[in-house]
């Protein structure tokens, strides 16, 4: 009886596990699916948690104002398990072919790329609001939010010059976001007459530095600059120190969780980043960071900000075709977006995409003190 | 000179944690056979309960590690209880206890950043002091590592050899079918090396969250390391465990003296393949074996 009883068990365990309760605004034949290609797992899942938010709450704020010409939109999220290429294109495959999305919300630099050729293909839009590598631009159906890792490295590079480095080291991930920016970064020291004395790479999940940081210490730099992210930033400061690499660190950059894992060895950091402000009094910012403190209690990252205007910019390009009476395809909405180019922005003011795929956004430079970044300067 | 030095003190330090590593889980494996993927599992959550004890309970930091050295060897001993112990009375293959073992470390592993947040966490309090001897750098928590490492690998030699009990742990992963002839208890055996297989590998979880912060995905390549040095070192031999780790920490290490950094991985996995090809039972498996019998 136990036998005969076990696999209806399995069964209806299974089913359990796989119902989920109706959303409140239960999907509908003409809701309006938009994908998401995020790190929802893995080391960069925090970046995956302040994008998603940042768009979900876009989302609903759009449809609670009436969607787009009465449709709704649903978010649809892929997991590429933090920049793994191959991920990235599945989980954009299973958007394109199930959900038939017209447009994708990506981030990180190697998933973006490998969705990019599936995009072209079926004529989907790409929104990048997080990965920053430089190959991501003149790219047919892809825009990027966010401020390319060249922008950012020239930005930081001019303040390590300008603080007396010539000599540097430099340390990226062995991907396209670190290989690509390093390419643009040593091209610019070198124009500027300075120095590249090494350059260290790292894989995807590596969380030891050690050999990386006796060649770097060995070299004796003046500078160490660094293009790493997630929480593994924090680990190659810390570690930098460890090993007896005592000079300024700069990099493009900053989590609040790099301070937990780096402790002291964080302070004096110097890096450059898409200037957000969660204090600043623009009406638009101070909209956005309190309807997002409201739903999350918590402050926002500039990584939720760029979602959220990403998702807006979306929605806005949809209305124009909706009211135009022209179908929401990928095709339609890029025509939009190249026509139409400056977005509001919760960055304060408008933000403008060049026909390069790039944005023109504030930068600014900061520094760690005392565990919290403060403002050292901003630059268009 | 000077590259080497710093290379051979940075090989002893993450030998030292892969050694850790190697025989925490080579001891559940060399007695019970079961391939526990789930060790993953149990060295993210010595991390994590040291630090949420120490750091958001305010235990004093020793009796925040020993809560998470019990707990989780108690961890372990339900793995074992719940999981695996069941599936091997009803005859289930190594395999499927294998995919059932990666099962609750996936599992488990996507309900951690439920509970503790995806953001990694660290032993707040804890200072890592810097340490330099002429031309090498290194800090009092990889110090730690080395010296604790080698302490356990010590003690728990001593253990197996002069113990009556691990005599008969050793007796078990030599012949468990004797082993039983013989009266020994071998369901109360696996739960003695589950418990200091998990209590070991806890003690490797609080040393890395105190070098580099604790993050929910940590134990899955700790793991993946943990069966490369018991392979390395050789299947039935506990101190071959703690030897290939070892040296899979010196060979990524070295090696990399005249080669770029990003080779360091397929360094790793490169002198697996070798040492596998030439001595498929590992640096010391044959040798254990044949003095078992």
């Amino acid at each position: 009886m136990k036998r005969r009883l076990a696999p209806v068990l399995c069964l209806l365990a299974m089913l359990v596990f796989a119902w989920q309760p109706a959303p409140a605004h239960a999907q509908k034949k003409d809701d309006i699916v938009i994908g998401m290609l995020l790190a929802m797992s893995g080391q960069g899942i925090s970046y995956g948690k302040w994008m998603s938010q940042g768009a979900l709450l876009a989302a609903e704020e759009i449809n609670k104002a009436g969607g787009i010409d009465g449709r709704m939109i649903r978010v649809e999220i892929g997991d590429h398990k933090s920049g793994d290429a191959k991920a990235g294109a599945s989980e954009m495959l299973r958007l394109v072919n199930v959900y038939h999305v017209p447009a994708v919300l990506t981030s990180f630099s190697a998933p973006t790329l490998a969705a990019h050729a599936i995009a072209v293909e079926r004529g989907v839009v790409l929104i990048n609001g997080g990965g920053w590598s430089p190959k991501l631009i003149n790219k047919k159906y892809l825009w990027n939010t966010r401020l390319t890792g060249d922008a950012t490295a020239k930005a930081i590079l001019q303040v390590a010059w300008d603080d007396g480095a010539r000599k540097i080291c430099m340390i990226y991930r062995n991907d396209p976001s670190g290989i690509d920016t390093a390419v643009a970064a040593r091209a610019f020291w070198k124009e500027k007459g300075g120095q590249v004395l090494c350059e260290q790479k790292y894989d995807l999940e590596a969380t030891n530095f050690s050999a990386q940081m006796a060649k770097i210490r060995l070299s004796r730099p003046d500078a160490l600059v660094t293009f790493a992210y997630s929480k593994t930033l924090g680990i190659i400061i810390k570690q930098a120190r460890d090993f007896g690499v005592s000079v300024p660190m700069y990099g493009i950059e900053f989590l609040p969780e790099n301070v937990t894992v780096a402790g002291k060895a964080i302070e004096g950091y110097k890096f450059a980043v898409d200037r957000f402000d969660v204090n600043s009094t623009v009406p638009e910012t101070q909209k956005f960071v309190n309807a997002y403190r409201a739903k999350y209690h918590e402050d926002p990252e500039f990584y939720g900000a760029n979602y959220y205007e990403d998702m807006y910019l979306v929605a806005d390009c949809m209305k124009a075709l909706a009211k135009e009476g022209k179908p929401i395809t990928g095709a339609n909405i890029d025509a939009k977006i190249r026509e139409i180019r400056s977005f509001p922005s919760v960055y304060g003011g408008k933000m403008t995409l060049n026909l390069d795929g790039t944005v023109k956004k504030p930068v600014a430079v900061f520094v760690v003190r005392d565990g919290k970044p403060h403002l050292l300067k901003h630059t268009q | 000179m000077e590259i080497f030095l710093q290379l051979l003190a940075n090989g002893v330090i993450l030998g030292s944690e892969y050694a850790l590593l190697g025989i925490s889980w080579g001891i559940i494996f060399n007695v019970t056979g079961t391939f526990h993927f789930a060790h993953a599992i149990v060295y993210t959550l010595g991390a994590y309960v040291a630090i949420f004890c120490f750091a958001t309970l305010g235990l004093p930091f020793t009796v925040s590690c020993l809560v998470a050295v019990v707990l989780a060897a108690v961890v372990g001993m339900l793995i074992e209880i719940l999981f695996y112990e069941p599936m091997r009375r009803r005859s289930a293959t190594s395999m499927t206890i294998l995919i059932t073992s990666l099962g609750i470390l996936i599992v488990v592993e996507s309900l951690i950043p439920i509970f503790f947040g995806a953001a990694s966490l660290s032993m707040g309090g804890v200072e890592t002091q810097p340490i330099s001897l002429g031309p090498v750098f290194f800090t009092n928590i990889h110090l730690a590592k080395v010296i604790t490492t080698w302490a356990l690998v010590g003690g728990l030699m001593a253990f197996l050899h002069f113990t009556r009990s691990g005599k008969a742990l050793r007796a078990v992963g030599s012949n468990p079918q004797m082993a039983a002839v013989v009266g020994l208890n071998i369901r109360r055996l696996y739960l003695l090396a589950f418990a200091i297989g998990s209590a070991m590998v806890a003690i490797g979880g609080i040393l890395q969250a105190m070098d580099t912060g604790a993050y929910y995905t940590m134990g899955t390549q700790a793991v993946i390391i943990a069966a490369m040095a018991v392979l390395l070192g050789g299947m039935g031999s506990f101190f071959g465990s703690a030897l290939g780790g070892l040296f899979i920490g010196m060979a990524m290490s070295l090696s990399i003296w005249g080669l770029p950094s990003e080779w360091q991985l397929t360094i790793g996995f490169g002198t697996l393949v070798v040492v596998i090809a030439l001595r498929p039972r590992g640096f010391l498996g044959g040798k254990v074996v044949k003095s078992e019998v």
